[in-house]
């Protein structure tokens, strides 16, 4: 006689999302089911500050559309074209900082908001022009001076302090790990000298690639700050899908791009994992999900495609209760491109 | 029809009135051209695409206007020698831009003023070009310009010394007079628009003597002001020219007079200060 017996084990009763071929290989791309379980929702009532690399853009854009305070301490003028203002760094971010690849970076920038005193050496030259080197990109016809440069820098700090003051929510996009610094002084820059403006000194500048304790220790000092700002800030961490432009690692730039995510990609979510107030939204798994085939990334196969885009904010918007009234997220072909000054590497492919 | 003289056709908004008004009054004062009108209202100036030497709307709006302003559906334009564009951006409302965003060369921040956001002056400017270059203005001319003829710009009025009393709709401009910026964002608007336009057209600058207490204009230029007229663009096609303009206006009148609070267009007498301006440059081709 054959008894058979159930067994019981801890696959036994998971729900689909935990198996590959229902949750990934059997479900559209574009409408990943319950891909994130968020530990706060955001409200229309939360004040939100956003930062991060150029892929943050597009979910500030996404915030804004669906009706949500997206805090903004330098506005634009009003009755200007977006081009002109994107390409100034207004309405990019909730300050005129310009994209902020590395964690380093963001809090070197928090700090100096702190102080309210920018670096006088931090400024890079183009001809008879000069640069925020901690923001190059931001004016692209550069400043007529020094002076300048310093002048509309220390405001800027001023500006950011009372945004960081009253913001319950910041969203942070994780871009690089891969970043150019300056020797003496430690500070990382957006960019690597001599690519928008100043000139790359191997004795000044140095390369670093953060490690996964870098990046952990990094986000630790972050929450910190932030919560020297206001008590109580939440801080929401997604990681860019954007692979590098180039890597100055010596590897290959797929395994390099590889290394880069994965060590974002681990730290963000290990240390989310250890604070109430900190969450993870899997953009980055969103857009290289194999079940989009490719198509979450546009010609070049590295920016992400206008459905890729739709595909995280609309998942996004939907996992925090937002979808409703929310208009259309464009899929189009004509959706702004980001701002992003890693990609000026792209002119030095050979 | 002369069939001598050289033809102009002068395409313009509601601010091409007073032109209008001022030819139709005197045409023996520009014996030179033969003169034409267009006019279409507001931003519709920048709905006018060029085909195959026609003017044609380019939406719904602007062939509304085109018939009822000009009883046409489109202007055979290919015979004209010279043209003239008449208002589509607006000097004034450019204030707004400086409103909250200056660099550290305007007056007010030399004065000690730190209420502005800092910013570069070549944003500044960047946000100029790209007001006139998206403005009516700025998207018709590079049609006509296709045509290879002459083109004049003309601007619009400054705004009216009687508006300073209207902080409501003008706010933004009396300040930036009042800051003592309004000399240096001239400047900086001057030199955007040559960038923009410059190239492609003659860009005239308001009548000096139209001018008080800086860029306002004197109020008696402003003061009984015309809406835009209907036209009977049909004479353009006809060749007829300055009698027919005469007696259109003679007979349909010119638009009924803009209200006491307008401080945005310009009568009769400013229009012919202008005229006076257009022909100058023209008589020079």
């Amino acid at each position: 006689m054959h008894i058979s017996v159930i067994m019981s084990h801890p696959y036994s009763d998971l729900p689909p999302t935990a198996f590959w071929r229902r949750a990934v290989a059997e479900t559209p791309a574009g409408a990943p089911d319950a891909i994130s379980r968020p530990k706060f929702l955001l409200t229309r009532k939360d004040r939100i500050a956003t930062a991060g690399s150029c892929f943050a853009q597009h979910m500030g854009r996404a915030l804004r559309a669906a009706g949500l305070k997206v805090l903004d301490a330098e506005p634009s003028p009003r009755g200007i074209g977006q081009a002109v203002l994107q390409q100034h760094g207004f309405g990019l971010y909730s300050g005129r900082y310009g994209n902020i690849y590395t964690v380093r970076q963001l809090i070197q920038l928090l700090q100096e908001v702190a102080d309210g005193q920018p670096d006088p050496a931090q400024i890079w030259r183009r001809g008879d022009r000069f640069h925020d080197a901690l923001r190059p990109g931001l004016d692209p016809e550069g400043l007529d001076s020094p002076e300048e440069v310093l002048a509309i820098r220390r405001q800027h700090l001023s500006r950011l302090a009372p945004m960081l003051a009253g913001a319950d929510v910041f969203i942070f996009t994780l871009g690089l790990t891969e970043a150019w610094r300056c020797r003496d002084t430690g500070r990382v820059y957006p960019t690597c000298p001599g690519v928008i403006a100043g000139s790359y000194d191997l004795a000044r500048h140095e390369f670093v690639n953060f490690t996964y304790p870098d990046v952990v220790e990094d986000l630790q000092r972050l929450r910190a700050r932030l919560h020297a700002f206001k008590p109580g800030m939440k801080l929401l961490l997604t990681v860019s899908p954007v692979p590098l432009t180039a890597t100055a690692s010596g590897n290959h730039v797929l395994p390099a791009t590889q290394y880069s995510k994965a060590t974002l990609r681990a730290a963000a979510g290990d240390f989310a994992a250890q604070h109430d107030d900190v969450d993870y939204f899997p953009s980055y798994e969103i857009v290289i999900n194999p079940a989009a085939r490719g198509r979450f990334f546009s010609d070049g196969l590295r920016q992400v495609s206008p459905e890729g885009v739709a595909a995280v904010m609309q998942t996004f918007l939907a996992t925090h209760g937002l979808s409703e009234n929310m208009p259309p997220l464009s899929s189009d072909s004509d959706m702004d491109d980001p701002i992003c000054e890693e990609a000026m590497l792209e002119a030095y492919s050979p | 029809m002369t069939g001598e003289l050289p033809r102009v056709l002068f395409i313009g908004n509601s601010h091409s009135g007073a032109l209008r008004l001022a030819y139709a009054a005197e045409a023996d004062r520009w014996p030179g051209w033969d003169v034409y009108f267009l006019g279409v209202l507001s931003d519709r100036l920048g709905e006018l695409d060029l085909r195959n030497d026609r003017l044609v709307p380019m939406t719904g709006a602007a062939s509304r206007q085109m018939q009822y302003y000009n009883h046409v559906n489109s202007v055979d334009v290919g015979g004209f020698d010279a043209f003239v564009i008449v208002g589509g951006v607006s000097w004034f409302r450019t204030a707004a831009i400086c409103a909250d965003h200056r660099s550290l060369d305007f007056p007010s921040v030399v004065a000690g003023d730190e209420t502005a956001q800092l910013v570069g002056g070549r944003v500044l400017g960047a946000m100029l070009r790209g007001r006139i270059a998206g403005s009516a203005v700025g998207q018709l001319l590079p049609r006509i310009e296709r045509l290879q003829k002459p083109v004049v710009v003309v601007p619009e009025p400054a705004l009216s010394e009687d508006g300073r009393a209207d902080d409501a709709r003008y706010g933004a401009y009396h300040a930036l007079v009042q800051r003592g910026d309004a000399t240096h964002w001239l400047d900086m608007y001057r030199a955007a628009r040559m960038q923009v336009l410059g190239d492609s057209a003659t860009i005239l600058d308001w009548p000096e003597a139209a001018l008080v207490d800086g860029p306002y204009t004197a109020s008696s230029l402003m003061r009984g002001s015309r809406r835009l007229g209907r036209i009977d663009a049909a004479a353009i096609v006809a060749g007829t020219s300055a009698a027919r303009a005469q007696r259109e206006v003679a007979e349909d009148g010119e638009g009924p007079t803009h209200p006491d609070d307008d401080y945005e267009h310009a009568n009769a007498t400013y229009g012919a200060m202008v005229m006076d301006q257009v022909m100058s440059v023209l008589s020079t081709r």
